[in-house]
């Protein structure tokens, strides 16, 4: 502390120590020249570890070639540390920071969070403190590195372009998916624009190289490209709550025309990019922390994970990170606090931000990549490591305090700092040593295990091998008890084998793939030279041991000359075998598995099931398998599929997160100029899955294989302004190519397994037909189980509709009444208990009939009312306290303006998302041929209506999502009764181009591939067909008799399945989820049945909450955090809150369908008795029934299946089904295995 | 070792005892960085290529040199030798690896690496930290220890030492009876094929002296003599049964017993018939080529042969006494001889030399064919002078000759020879 003061009081002095600017560098010099520019800093720092920084005797490098400062001055023998003579020797030799605020009170270790402080710094100083920065790089290494310098720079791990062009792309702000941001900074930290350092040829565009990235800094002159309705055109007043930057009128006299009676919501009067009608999605790139700090900065330097340095030394620099040796190899012996363990006796031992050596390395433990890797937009590898985020919920008794927090700003503010999930301030995990020691809890855990590193004071849980209920399995595959207390030893963690046999990342992922090539780069995994095949070879050929992925140069690196810092070779051929030596370990090596041993019966590496799934022919009537299949007839042959597209156990799938701006937060910028300014989100992580397998094809540069797709970046925004008022609430934004944010991605989990791979039945229809859901799920159509429901559930009424708020508003938005609930707000909980329950806050309004029909989508709520025919109402405001009338029937004006479709009888409306889109975006060349978009389906733009007597009614509704509300109109686009087919129509499916209504004439199927023209295919007659749901080739419907099956493998013969019967004596609505069908059954209460095996389907439960349940008209389900909630339509009763899972009540509560085991948690008696329920957003739906896009997808060229590739799937020519068993049959049907091809 | 004197004089001028002995070998990972000699494309000319360890890891047979002991045909060897393990025994990895002492390995080295860097170069640890330094004199470094491979003859002798062995090493007839292939070895050839890691462009010949390759060839040719007779001197002051069997022709006594060959060459007049003979391929081609450059020269060389097969009949110290007399004549030669450039009329008299060997000495030994084949290949090379362009048919006739050396012929190599002419 004295020390510190010391120097804070020598950088206040005008003296600017040995500030003038160094030479460079040179490239080389005899050891005495380079001793004598280390005089007089061995004088004070001998020893120290590796003087030159390198290993290696060839590098001769004094301290102030790197460095700077002066080696002339020298310490007076005998003296010591706080004598004068030694204090201004000190003084004197040190270069000296501008602002010794940031810098000199840290005694030279990194400063915690400086983010942006760097670019307000000299180079000198920089230079001083690391002359690896990239800002100064070329000074210090650029004599021998230039190269590999001009690289870096433009490397993604520099530039991030990835998110800024993400995230600009994905939110609609710029409609450039060959990404045109991204970051850099001059010598003087002035923001720069970047250009390739190679000529950009067409094979490097083809592997989707980039002519430029531009900076851009300031996001408050960025227009939104949100169609939040506080953005549309308005906003006289708002000035005076909000003052406009740049505006001389900051009081907003002059604009200030209020309007008795009419709320004036909008954000600026002066158009985009004024007031705060900007795009807040930049305002969070800019402060909120997401990946960065990038290459370009220190690390936070201030949570386990988060120790680093910046530039070359950002990696090359090893800190104690992480106390794992399978995260850290050797490194964690020297724990998780950022502690040095150097020999220079000036570096103090017991303070954080130091590296643990003087010295670089080449052998850079997962650890120090996990630094930045351990988020969504940057390449999430804790999958890798076997871990994904945590969710709030599992061991929350040891994560939760046992009293309620009661956060004041200030604490808030210290720990948003550190950890921007606004659950932090709440939790026990806020607080550094708890936070610290999360992983050393792992062996009195019950629900998980979490890793040792905490970047961004995040916590992240391992996760396990389970079957699809969710037990937890060995790695024979026996079940392990949820009881027993080894179960986490038993059990497999679902790490990579890779880190298994003791990889690190460096050990697969060389110097290209961490500098780059010199070339621009928008998506990571354009940035990625190796390719599985290097290592394993192929089906017919031995590895080549030349790099061969997306960003591999001509030919490819040959690895064989890979050397590791102890001089061994990386790979070897001896004999028969591949090994590969371990960069980090000395001892360590491996050897190879080898693909075309694996599938050659003659060799020790024979692997039946490998053989059988890579060998299997493209015949699926014969499904002939072995050496004698052409290599043109291998259904799984390496240039169709990614390898890791079988090869990976599980994908993590981030299902969402909110991130709530508040306004009322001043907060430094971590980019460019730096700075404060109000406005803050917290980002909050919702639903973190990681039992989702779904597949789509891979981007164009990839080379447009299937392979594996998570969910990624599903963003849903909040905005609470100066006036504390909720000016939008957890809303999706819209990408710039129309289709909706709740982005997917291809996407390499890196977590492969030997065992633990994908089989069969994870991608075509097994033979006893027990996965409908798993397919329903891989081919992108959603499994309705991760939807979001957010704060209100919307619940249409007989005669009106409501919204009643379900969960807290504060993070985490734990359902009210739940098990997170119960330990994040304890208190809260405790009075929601002596509330009998009771759900408090409802709005309401008035409808012109029964409203059996309702969905949301963004700020409008679509409304089938009967006699009233279908009304969307503006819903924006809904928890916005300065809004008196919440919900409003006139976007735009009250008088003359009506958004409502009059019809005779509407009895149901649905859209075909309920994700918000806009497909007029999605047009033109920029779409269609820069960004390699595909159309949108024309069905996209309309909502599709029944009504008892008028059949079906399509409605435009592209305008609702255009930003001006004036032309928010509705006209019938059609109207069609073809025959009074559609008499009596009360309820719709959409699947695909295919509608399935329920009218007096049973199940009505129609095509409308061209939605103006609608085709009847099927007539299915049923007794009273009241409701159906859409699940993969089945479809569900109730009718007189309870609940039936249908089968809709072929949509255009719709086979009804007599032996599946549910007999159930009120059925009405029916909810899918996963393996469960939901069903309402009136009076008897829910009705809870197993449709694992479709045609075996039977009732699991009539659950009534021990007849709380009195009149169950419909159900829908939301996931929140871990956790799975029904919401019911109780008619007269109102509204109830199920929780369906919790870690109380169902141990296996992280599998893919774990068997309900419902529980009341919260109801309210609505004003309108509950007939219907919006459907909540569709996190995992990016593509209908027909391979229709409907979510963006975040990779050139990247797409869900088309038609014809998702039935090949599962359909033959015929379009009959074919099936598969997963148990390996012997070889047959090929002709080495003596059967004929 | 007994040293020929002469030879001990000519490179007296140079720090040979300073390599080798006491410093330290770092290994092929200290050289092998990207920015130092791992470059994976060769820096533009002219300057150091600096991707001398890519030529070498890639397609120099000496980086395999340590995996060929881990081979079923090494481990065949070591089960007939009585090794446990040809990849850890001394006999085997003097030659196939850099088998410095213990305490000369610094922490990067790995024996595994085969004949790497500092097998030839040097241990580095005196000159790493100096040797790239802008301008710094190649005789500086050579000063710091650093083996001087720029010399012709530090180079080629740095090559015998395995490709004919030495005083510690030598491919015994015992590891050839185990499946050892016969020694075989020409410096210019086999740096060619090596390939080369250097380029003898303007920058090299800037610090570096860059010697003809038929200077090159004629220094190795009598080194090559003189390294068989420090041999069978060395051996000669032995008491293990004289001469090793090694130092004999393999195919004076590895034909079928059919396969009766002529004697026609005057080396061996006074050798009985019958009597396994010295391998003298490298003497009768030094006294062909020095005899070329000299006339006298070869005819006293000539003499020393004989005189040398005669002594191998009779005992081993008058063997050795001959052999050393012999080395210091070659020696002796060598300075007047390889000390400047060979000019073309030198040249032509060389091929007329090595197409008259063939021609009226008739070479009967597959050693020495295939030596002079190589000689004649690489002067028809120099086409300055010479031009293999007329000699197309010839040489492809003498290449069959000499393909396979279970199968020679004498006749054919002749027949061949014949159309060199």
């Amino acid at each position: 502390m004295r020390a510190a003061l010391l120097i804070a009081i020598l950088c206040a002095t005008t003296a600017v120590g040995a500030g003038a600017a160094a030479p460079p560098a040179p490239h080389s010099q005899m050891p005495a020249e380079a001793a004598a520019k280390s005089v007089g800093c061995v004088s004070c720092h001998a020893p120290t570890d590796a003087p030159s920084m390198h290993r290696n005797p060839a590098v001769q490098l004094g301290c102030t070639d790197c460095h700077g400062g002066d080696a002339g001055v020298v310490r007076a023998a005998g003296t010591a540390a706080g004598t004068p003579g030694y204090d201004a020797a000190l003084k004197a030799a040190h270069v000296w920071p501008r602002d010794p605020g940031v810098w000199a009170a840290t005694r030279g270790a990194n400063p915690e969070r400086s983010y942006a402080a760097i670019n307000q710094e000299s180079p000198e100083f920089i230079r001083f403190m690391n002359p690896s920065d990239y800002r100064v790089a070329r000074e210090a290494c650029g004599s021998c590195h230039l190269d590999t310098i001009v690289k870096a720079e433009r490397s993604l791990m520099a530039t991030s372009a990835m998110l800024w062009g993400g995230a600009s792309y994905a939110n609609g702000i710029l409609p450039y998916k060959n990404y045109i941001l991204g970051e850099a900074y001059t010598r003087d930290g002035e923001p720069a624009a970047l250009t390739p350092a190679l000529p950009l040829d067409d094979a490097a565009r083809a592997r989707g190289a980039l002519p430029s990235l531009a900076p851009l800094p300031a996001w408050e002159t960025v227009p939104p490209g949100d169609i939040f309705r506080v953005f549309e055109r308005g906003g006289r007043v708002i000035s005076s709550s909000f003052p406009e930057t740049g505006l001389p009128n900051s009081s907003g006299q002059l604009q200030r025309l209020d309007e008795p009676g009419r709320p004036d919501l909008k954000q600026s009067i002066r158009g985009p990019g004024t007031g705060a009608r900007v795009a807040i999605p930049v305002l969070n790139i800019h402060k909120t922390r997401l990946n960065d700090p990038n290459m370009w900065f220190l690390g936070t330097n201030d949570q386990p994970g988060d120790y680093r340095s910046s530039g070359c030394a950002g990696c090359h620099v090893v800190y104690a990170n992480d106390r794992d040796p399978r995260h850290s190899g050797p490194y964690a012996a020297s724990g998780h606090g950022g502690l040095s363990t150097q020999s220079d006796p000036t570096i103090p031992r017991d303070q954080p931000g130091h590296p643990l050596q003087h010295a670089f390395t080449r052998a850079i433990p997962t650890s120090q990549c996990m630094i930045c890797h351990m988020h969504q937009p940057n390449m999430f590898m804790n999958t890798f490591l076997g871990y994904t985020m945590w969710d709030y919920e599992s061991d929350a008794p040891k994560m939760w305090p046992a009293e309620q927090r009661y956060p004041d700003d200030a604490t808030v503010r210290r720990i948003n700092d550190r950890n921007p999930e606004a659950a932090a301030a709440r939790g026990l995990w806020g607080e550094l040593k708890f936070l610290s020691a999360v992983a050393d809890m792992n062996p009195t855990l019950v629900d998980t295990q979490f890793a040792d590193y905490h970047g961004h004071g995040w916590n992240f849980r391992g996760v396990f091998k389970r079957d699809r209920k969710g037990e937890l399995l060995d790695a024979k595959g026996a079940k392990v008890s949820a009881d027993d207390p080894k179960k986490f030893e038993k059990a497999v963690h679902l790490s990579s084998v890779h880190v298994d046999v003791g990889m690190h990342c460096v050990d697969c992922h060389f110097s290209l793939d961490a500098h780059g090539d010199g070339h621009l780069i928008g998506e990571v995994a354009a940035a990625v030279e190796i390719d599985c095949k290097d290592c394993h070879g192929t089906v017919d050929k031995y590895p080549t041991l030349r790099s061969s992925g997306t960003a591999a140069t001509a030919g490819g690196t040959d690895l064989a000359l890979l050397r590791n810092p102890d001089g061994r070779r990386r790979f070897e051929w001896l004999g028969a075998k591949l090994v590969q030596r371990s960069m980090l370990d000395p001892g360590r090596e491996w050897t190879m598995s080898l693909v075309k041993d694996s599938v050659d019966p003659r060799s020790p590496g024979y692997n039946a099931k490998a053989a059988r799934a890579k060998l299997m022919s493209t015949d699926t009537a014969k499904q002939g398998w072995g050496q004698g299949v052409a290599p043109t007839e291998l259904a799984h042959s390496d240039e169709k599929l990614e390898c890791y597209t079988c090869h990976t156990s599980w994908t993590t799938s981030c299902g969402g997160c909110h991130l709530p701006i508040e306004a009322n937060w001043k907060t430094a910028r971590h980019h460019y100029e730096g700075g404060e300014s109000r406005n803050f989100a917290t980002y909050n992580p919702q639903v973190a899955r990681d039992d989702m397998f779904m597949l789509g094809i891979n981007g164009t540069p990839q080379g447009n294989k299937v392979a594996p797709v998570r969910s990624s970046s599903a963003l849903v925004l909040s905005s609470t302004n100066a006036n504390r008022e909720r000016i939008y609430v957890q809303q999706a934004p819209i990408s710039a190519a129309g289709y909706s944010s709740q982005v997917l991605n291809t996407h390499y989990p890196h977590t492969e397994r030997k065992t633990e791979t994908k089989t069969c039945s994870d991608c075509h229809l097994s033979r006893a037909d027990d996965n409908n859901a798993i397919m329903a799920q891989l081919l992108l159509q959603g499994t309705n189980y991760i939807n979001f429901i957010g704060r209100h559930a919307w619940v249409g009424g007989d005669g009106g509709l409501q919204a009643v708020a379900v969960t807290e508003w504060d993070e985490p938005q734990a359902v009210i009444g739940s098990y997170l609930h119960r330990y994040a707000y304890p208190d809260w909980y405790a009075a929601h208990a002596t509330r009998g329950r009771e759900l408090q806050v409802e709005q309401d309004h008035g409808a012109g009939g029964p409203v059996r029909c309702l969905q949301l989508r963004g700020e409008y709520l679509f409304a089938a009312e009967g006699a009233g025919g279908m009304r969307v109402y503006d819903v924006a405001s809904i928890d916005n306290k300065g809004v008196a009338q919440k919900i409003i029937t006139a976007p735009f004006s009250g008088i003359g303006h009506d958004s409502r479709l009059k019809s005779r009888e509407a009895t149901c409306v649905v859209l075909p998302s309920t994700q918000p889109i806009h497909p007029p975006r999605n047009q033109g060349d920029l779409m269609r041929v820069a960004n390699q978009e595909q159309p949108f389906h024309p069905l996209f733009s309309y909502a599709f209506i029944t009504d008892a007597q008028e059949g079906l009614i399509l409605v435009d509704i592209d305008a609702f999502a255009d930003g001006e509300p004036r032309n928010n109109v509705l006209e019938r686009a059609l109207t069609w009764n073809e025959g009074g087919v559609l008499k009596g129509a009360r309820h719709l499916t959409i699947g695909g181009r295919f509608l399935y209504i329920t009218a007096a004439a049973g199940l009505v199927v129609l095509d409308i591939d061209d939605p103006l023209q609608p085709k009847l295919v099927a007539t299915l007659p049923m007794d009273d067909a009241r409701a159906s749901a859409l699940q993969f080739r089945y479809l569900w419907v109730t009718d007189a008799k309870g609940l039936a099956l249908v089968d809709v493998t072929d949509p255009r013969n719709p086979q009804l399945v007599p032996e599946a019967r549910v007999p159930l004596a009120h059925a009405g609505r029916i909810y899918l989820a996963r393996t469960y069908a939901y069903v309402a059954d009136g009076p008897d209460g829910l009705a809870i049945v197993d449709i694992e095996t479709p045609r075996k389907m039977r009732l699991l439960t009539l659950y009534t909450a021990d007849g709380a349940l009195k009149d169950v008209r419909d159900v829908v389900l939301g996931a929140t955090n871990a956790s799975s909630f029904a919401y019911v339509a109780d008619g007269a009763a109102g509204l109830k809150v199920l929780q369906l899972t919790a870690p109380d009540t169902q141990p296996n509560f992280y599998g893919f369908s774990p068997t309900p085991a419902p529980k009341l948690i919260a109801w309210r008696k609505t004003r309108y008795p509950a007939l219907a329920l919006s459907e909540g957003l569709e996190r995992d739906r990016g593509a209908d029934e027909s391979g229709n896009q409907i979510a963006l997808f975040g990779r050139l060229g990247a797409r869900p299946l088309r038609g014809d590739e998702l039935r090949r799937i599962y359909l033959d020519r015929m379009m009959k089904p074919w099936f598969t068993d997963d148990a390996p049959a012997p070889a047959k049907g090929a002709r080495s295995a003596g059967g004929g091809k | 070792m007994m040293r020929a004197t002469i030879l001990v004089l000519v490179l007296a001028a140079l720090p040979r005892g300073a390599t080798g002995a006491v410093d330290r070998h770092l290994g092929v990972g200290s050289c092998a960085n990207s920015v130092c000699h791992g470059a994976v494309v060769a820096n533009p000319t002219p300057a150091v290529p600096l991707n001398e360890y890519v030529v070498w890891s890639t397609r120099d047979r000496h980086a395999k040199a340590f995996e060929t002991l881990a081979g079923d045909k090494a481990k065949a060897m070591a089960l007939v030798m009585g090794l446990a393990d040809a990849s850890t025994a001394k006999v085997c990895l003097d030659c196939h690896t850099d088998n410095v002492s213990s305490e000369q390995r610094g922490p990067t080295f790995q024996l595994s690496d085969g004949v790497g860097c500092e097998a030839c170069h040097g241990g580095a640890s005196r000159w790493i930290e100096s040797h790239a330094q802008p301008g710094r004199a190649h005789a500086a470094n050579l000063a710091a220890g650093m083996a001087d491979m720029v010399d012709p003859r530090q180079r080629v002798e740095r090559c015998l030492d395995c490709h004919r062995g030495d005083d510690s090493r030598r491919a015994t007839h015992a590891m050839m009876a185990a499946g050892h292939p016969r020694l075989s070895f020409e410096i210019d050839t086999f740096m060619v094929l090596e390939p080369y890691h250097h380029r003898p462009d303007e920058a090299y010949a800037r610090r570096k002296t860059i010697t003809s390759p038929v200077n090159n060839w004629l220094i190795g040719q009598a080194a090559a003599a003189v390294r068989m007779l420090d041999i069978l001197a060395t051996d000669a002051e032995s008491d293990a049964p004289f001469p090793e069997l090694s130092s004999f022709d393999c195919q004076a006594c590895h034909h079928p017993m059919n396969d009766h060959r002529p004697r026609a060459r005057p080396e061996l007049t006074l050798l009985a018939p019958g009597r396994v003979r010295i391998d003298d391929s490298a003497l009768v081609m030094t006294r062909a080529l020095f005899g070329a450059l000299e006339p006298g020269e070869g005819g006293a060389l000539l003499n020393g042969i004989v005189e040398l097969h005669a002594a191998s009949q009779a005992n081993r110290r008058k063997a050795g006494a001959v052999a050393a007399a012999l080395a210091e004549r070659i020696e002796r030669g060598t300075a007047r001889f390889t000390v400047a450039p060979v000019t073309p009329t030198q040249v032509i008299a060389l091929e007329r030399a090595l197409r008259d060997l063939g021609l009226q000495s008739g070479v009967t030994d597959y050693a020495l064919a295939e030596q002079v084949v190589l000689g004649l290949a690489l002067l028809c090379n120099d086409a300055a002078t010479l031009s293999c362009a007329k000699r197309t048919v010839a040489l492809d006739a003498l290449y069959a000759a000499t393909a396979d050396e279970n199968r020679f012929s004498a006749a054919r190599f002749r027949d061949a020879i014949q159309l060199w002419r």
